[in-house]
C-alpha cells in the first residue's frame, strides 16, 4: 500500500492564528468598559486552559479525567483554606493551590496504573467525589456547603484586585494562561509529548523499549494537576466564595470541561480556545433559555463523538487546508479527506 | 446504644434500603455485561421512568403494575431508539476502540435528557406519598410497609428477568454474546440486534426501577445524578457486568451505610462509601462478583 | 463444499501485509491442512475467509460462489462452521446452553435439535456428564471438545479449524483429530491449521506449508508424510 505525503497546514499558520487570538482576548476586554466583557472573557479564559489541561490526558494519554474539578477542588480549597489558617498571601495560594492538586493528582494517577480504559475515569470520578464528600462534611474547618469564603488579591505594584475592578483578575488570568499553555505546548512538542503519544498508542509496546511508562503517565498527570490546582487556587480569589457542590468541583463541572475539550478538538490544546469561546459564546447568547444551553452543549458533544471527532480545531484545520491549496500550495488530490479520520481495525463490525 | 435489637433494626433498614440501590445497578451492569459500556445516562433513564409512572398512576389514576409495565415498556423502546440512532453508528466507525467515545456519548446522553426533562416539566418534585401505607412490626423490628412492596415488586421484575435469561433463546443468546461475542457472531446470532435489545432492556431495567422506587425517589430532573452516583458504587464494589452481583452487593452497601451514618456523624457515610470505592477499584477492580480488569 | 480461496492480500490495520498472495484449494470431502510456524499467517488466512480481516486484494469462493466480504454472522446460514483459535466457549453458559446455541440457525425445530444434540451427547460422554455445569469450570480438552461438538450441530459443509490442539495434553490431541476425521467421514468439507504439523500432515488430504506469509510447499498429504521431520525443522 502507498502512502502519498497528506497535504497539511503549514505550521506557521496554526502560530499565527493562535497568537491572533490571544491577542483578540488581550485587547478586546479593554476596549469595552464595564463588568460584562471582563467577566464573560475571563469564563472563556478559564474554560479554555481547562479544556487544554484536559486534553492534554484526553489527547495524548487517552484518558478521561472524570475528576479533574476535583483538581479544581483541591487547589481553590487549599489556597483559601491556607489563607483562612495560616494568613498565607493568596499570590502564595497559587502555588499552594498547585501542590495540593498535585498531590491529587499523584494520587489519582498511582491508583490508576495498573487499570486501563474506563477503570481510570471511575477511579478519577471517585477521587473527585471523595474529596467533594469530604470537604463537604469537614463543616468545621471548610463550612461545608455554607460557603467558604475567600479573599482577594492584595494589590502588586500599586494595582487593585478588588472585585470592583475585574479587567486586573482579567489580565491576571491571562498571564496565567500564557504561562501554563506555553508549558503545555513545550513538552508536547518535545521527546516527552512523543512518548506520551507512544503510550497512547501502544502502552506494553513503549514499556517493551525500556521507557518507564509509570514516569511518564505520572507526569502527564503531575503537569495537568498542578496547573489545575492553580487556576483552581484563582478561581477561589476570583469568585469570592466556594461551595463543594455538583456544580462547582463534581460531575457537572467536570462534564463542562470535557465537552468544551471535545468540541474544541481533541488532541489539539488550542482546540479548547474555539471550544470555550463557541460554547460559552452560545451560553451568553442563550442567557435567557438557560436550559436549552445545556442542551446544547449536550446536543454539540454528542454531534462531535458521532461525527466530528475533529472538533472545531479539525473544522477549521480542514477550511485553512482548503485555503492553502486554492493559494496553490501544491498539486494534491484530497478527495474529502478529512484530517481526522480514525479508521477501525481492518474487519467489519457488527 | 450498642443493643440487638438496634442492631438488628439498623441491618434490616439497611438491607431494605440496600436493596433499592442494588436494583438501581441493574441496568447498567446489564448493559455493561453484554456492550462493555458505562451508560452514563442510566440516571436519566430511572428518572423518566419515574415520570411516567408519576402520569400513569397520579395523572391517568391506572394500578401500580400498569404502571410499571408502561414505565419498563416506554424506556425500552427509548432504549432501543438511543442504541439504533447513536451507539450502534459509534460503534460502526470505531470499531474496537469505541468504548471511551461511547461512555462521552452517553455523556451528552445525559446532558441532554436531563435539561430537556427541565425544560417539559419544570424543576417541581413529582412524588407519592406511597402505595401501601403503614408498616409491620415482626418481633419487635419495624419495616415500612412501601418498602415490603418495593421489595415484592423488585422481586417479581427480578424473577421475569431471570426467566427470560435463563429460559429463553433470545435470553441465552444476550449471555452469549456477553461473553464471547465472536463465537456468538459465528453461529449465526445477530450481534447487532443483540446489542440494540440488550441496550433496550438496560433501559427498561432503569425506567422500571425508577417507577417502582417513586414513592422514595420522587421524579424530577435531577434526581438521576444522585442515582447514577449510588449505581456506579454499587456496580463497581459488585463487578461491572454482573446482575447477581449488583443485587447481592446493594444490601451490603446499605447495610455499611446504615451503620456509618449511625455512629459517624452526619453525612460522613458518603465519604466513607466513596472511599470504599476507591479501595475496591486499587484492590479488586473486578469487584466481588465480576472479571478480571487489571492488565496481564 | 468446495472452497477457492486466490491471491488473498491480508494485514491487520496500519501494518504490512501479514499474507502476500496466498492461494488454497478445498475440493469437498477432503481435509486440507495449513502448517506454519508461528506468525506465518495461518490465523490470519481463516479469520480472512470467515470475514473478521477484509482482504486488501483476493477472491475467496465457495461452490464456486463469490463470497468476498462475508461478514462473520452469515458463517452458520452459509454451513460453515468455525472453530474460533483460543477460548470460544461461553464460560458463564452451562454445558448444554452451550450446545444448544451450536443450533441457533434452526433454534426452532426442535425435533431435529433434539436429535442433533441427542448425538452429541453420545459422540461425547462427558458432555452429558457434565451437562448443567458452567462451561467455564470444564477443563481445556473438555472444552474443546465442546467447541468442537457445537459446531458440529448444524452439521457443516465446509468445517474451519483454528488451532484444535491448542493448550491441550498429547492424548487428547489424538483425539480432537480423530474427530477431525470423522467429520470428513459424514461429508464435510475441512480445512484446519495447527501448529502441530505432523497430526496434520497424518490426516489431511492435501497440505500446504506457509511460511512468511507466503506458500512455501503445497501438495497432497502423502508426499509429505515421509520428510515432515525435515519440513517441521525448516518451516517450523
Amino acid at each position: 500500500m502507498t502512502h502519498r505525503p497528506t497535504p497539511k497546514v503549514p505550521e506557521s499558520w496554526e502560530w499565527f492564528g493562535l497568537a491572533f487570538l490571544l491577542l483578540f482576548m488581550a485587547c478586546v476586554p479593554a476596549l469595552f468598559g464595564g463588568r460584562y466583557v471582563p467577566t464573560v472573557f475571563t469564563s472563556i479564559l478559564l474554560f479554555f486552559i481547562l479544556g487544554a489541561l484536559f486534553d492534554f490526558m484526553l489527547g495524548y494519554l487517552n484518558i478521561v479525567n472524570f475528576g479533574i474539578a476535583g483538581f479544581l477542588c483541591a487547589g481553590a480549597y487549599a489556597s483559601a483554606l491556607a489563607s483562612k489558617f495560616w494568613g498565607v498571601s493568596p499570590w502564595t495560594g497559587l502555588a499552594i493551590g498547585g501542590l495540593a492538586s498535585l498531590l491529587v493528582g499523584l494520587f489519582t494517577g498511582l491508583l490508576t496504573l495498573r487499570l486501563r480504559g474506563i477503570y481510570v475515569g471511575l477511579t478519577s470520578l471517585f477521587v473527585m467525589e471523595t474529596l467533594r464528600f469530604g470537604i463537604s462534611n469537614a463543616r468545621d474547618i471548610t463550612r461545608g456547603v455554607s460557603g467558604l469564603t475567600v479573599g482577594i488579591f492584595p494589590p502588586i505594584t500599586g494595582i487593585s484586585f478588588s472585585r470592583s475592578n475585574p479587567l486586573a483578575y482579567y489580565y491576571l488570568l491571562l498571564i496565567l494562561v500564557v504561562i501554563a499553555y506555553a508549558t503545555l505546548e513545550v513538552v508536547v512538542r518535545s521527546k516527552i509529548g512523543l512518548v506520551f503519544r507512544a503510550i497512547r498508542d501502544d502502552d506494553i509496546g513503549v514499556s517493551v523499549l525500556g521507557l518507564d511508562v509509570v514516569r511518564y503517565k505520572l507526569l502527564n498527570f503531575g503537569i495537568a494537576s498542578f496547573f489545575v490546582g492553580v487556576f483552581g487556587a484563582f478561581y477561589g480569589n476570583y469568585l469570592g466564595i466556594l461551595v463543594p457542590t455538583p456544580q462547582e468541583f463534581g460531575i457537572e463541572r467536570t462534564v463542562e470541561i470535557l465537552t468544551i475539550a471535545y468540541v474544541g478538538g481533541r488532541g489539539t490544546l488550542w482546540g479548547s480556545l474555539l471550544g470555550a469561546i463557541a460554547l460559552i459564546g452560545i451560553s451568553e447568547v442563550l442567557r435567557d433559555i438557560n436550559q436549552w444551553r445545556l442542551v446544547i452543549y449536550g446536543c454539540f458533544l454528542i454531534f462531535v463523538i458521532l461525527a466530528f471527532p475533529g472538533g472545531l480545531a479539525g473544522a477549521v484545520r480542514h477550511v485553512a487546508l482548503k485555503f492553502h491549496l486554492w493559494l496553490g500550495a501544491g498539486r494534491y488530490e484530497i478527495a474529502g479527506a478529512k484530517e481526522t479520520t480514525i479508521r477501525s481495525k481492518g474487519g467489519p463490525m457488527p | 446504644m450498642l443493643t440487638i435489637p438496634v442492631l438488628l433494626q439498623l441491618t434490616v433498614d439497611g438491607i431494605t434500603r440496600g436493596a433499592m440501590y442494588g436494583l438501581m445497578a441493574t441496568g447498567l451492569a446489564f448493559i455493561f455485561g453484554v456492550l462493555r459500556i458505562i451508560n452514563m445516562a442510566h440516571g436519566e433513564l430511572f428518572m423518566l421512568g419515574a415520570y411516567v409512572m408519576y402520569f400513569v398512576t397520579v395523572g391517568v389514576g391506572l394500578p401500580v403494575a400498569a404502571g410499571m409495565i408502561i414505565a419498563a415498556a416506554s424506556l425500552f423502546l427509548v432504549g432501543v431508539a438511543l442504541e439504533r440512532s447513536l451507539i450502534s453508528p459509534l460503534r460502526t466507525r470505531l470499531g474496537d476502540n469505541w468504548l471511551i467515545d461511547g461512555y462521552v456519548l452517553t455523556i451528552g446522553v445525559m446532558v441532554v435528557l436531563q435539561n430537556i426533562a427541565l425544560i417539559a416539566f419544570g424543576a417541581r418534585e413529582y412524588g407519592v406519598a406511597g402505595f401501601w401505607p403503614g408498616r409491620q412490626e415482626i418481633g419487635g423490628l419495624v419495616i415500612a410497609n412501601e418498602r415490603l412492596l418495593i421489595l415484592a415488586e423488585a422481586a417479581v421484575s427480578f424473577a421475569i428477568l431471570g426467566l427470560f435469561l435463563s429460559k429463553t433463546d433470545l435470553g441465552r443468546a444476550i449471555r452469549a454474546t456477553a461473553d464471547n461475542t465472536d463465537a456468538a457472531r459465528v453461529l449465526g446470532i445477530d450481534a447487532r440486534s443483540i446489542y440494540t435489545i440488550t441496550f433496550g432492556i438496560g433501559a427498561a431495567l432503569a425506567g422500571l426501577v425508577g417507577a417502582i422506587l417513586l414513592s422514595t425517589y420522587p421524579a424530577y430532573p435531577t434526581v438521576g445524578g444522585d442515582i447514577l452516583l449510588k449505581a456506579f458504587v454499587v456496580v463497581i464494589v459488585g463487578g461491572l457486568g454482573s446482575i447477581w452481583g449488583a443485587m447481592l452487593t446493594g444490601p451490603l452497601l446499605g447495610v455499611i451505610e446504615a451503620f456509618s451514618t449511625a455512629f459517624a456523624s452526619g453525612g460522613w457515610q458518603n465519604t466513607v462509601i466513596s472511599a470504599l470505592v476507591l479501595s475496591v477499584l486499587v484492590l479488586r477492580p473486578q469487584g466481588l462478583f465480576g472479571r478480571q480488569v487489571t492488565r496481564p | 463444499m468446495d472452497m477457492r480461496v486466490t491471491n488473498i492480500w491480508a494485514g491487520y490495520s496500519g501494518g504490512t501485509d501479514v499474507l502476500k498472495g496466498v492461494s488454497i484449494n478445498a475440493r469437498g470431502g477432503t481435509i486440507v491442512g495449513v502448517i506454519g510456524a508461528n506468525g506465518a499467517g495461518k490465523s490470519t488466512l481463516l479469520k480472512t475467509i470467515c470475514g473478521f480481516l477484509k482482504p486488501r486484494e483476493g477472491d475467496i469462493s465457495f461452490d464456486g460462489r463469490a463470497v468476498t466480504g462475508l461478514k462473520p454472522d452469515r458463517l452458520a446460514a452459509e454451513g460453515i462452521g468455525y472453530l474460533m483459535e483460543g477460548h470460544s466457549i461461553f464460560p458463564s453458559l452451562s454445558v448444554e446452553e452451550n450446545l444448544r446455541l451450536g443450533a441457533w440457525s434452526f433454534r426452532s425445530d426442535s425435533a431435529r435439535l433434539k436429535r442433533v444434540l441427542e448425538r452429541a451427547y453420545e459422540r461425547a460422554p462427558i458432555l452429558n456428564t457434565k451437562r448443567k455445569v458452567k462451561a467455564g469450570l470444564l477443563s481445556g480438552g473438555q472444552q474443546r471438545i465442546l467447541e468442537i461438538e457445537r459446531l458440529s450441530l448444524a452439521d457443516p459443509s465446509l468445517v474451519i479449524l483454528d488451532e484444535p490442539s491448542l493448550g491441550l495434553a498429547p492424548k487428547l490431541v489424538q483425539d480432537v483429530f480423530d474427530r477431525v476425521c470423522e467429520l470428513r467421514r459424514s461429508g464435510a468439507t475441512v480445512l484446519v491449521v495447527d501448529q502441530g504439523a505432523r497430526h496434520v500432515a497424518a490426516v489431511a488430504d492435501y497440505l500446504y506449508v506457509l511460511r512468511l506469509g507466503q506458500m512455501e510447499l503445497q501438495g497432497p498429504a502423502e508426499s509429505f508424510r515421509d520428510r515432515i521431520d525435515g519440513i517441521v525443522r525448516e518451516f517450523i
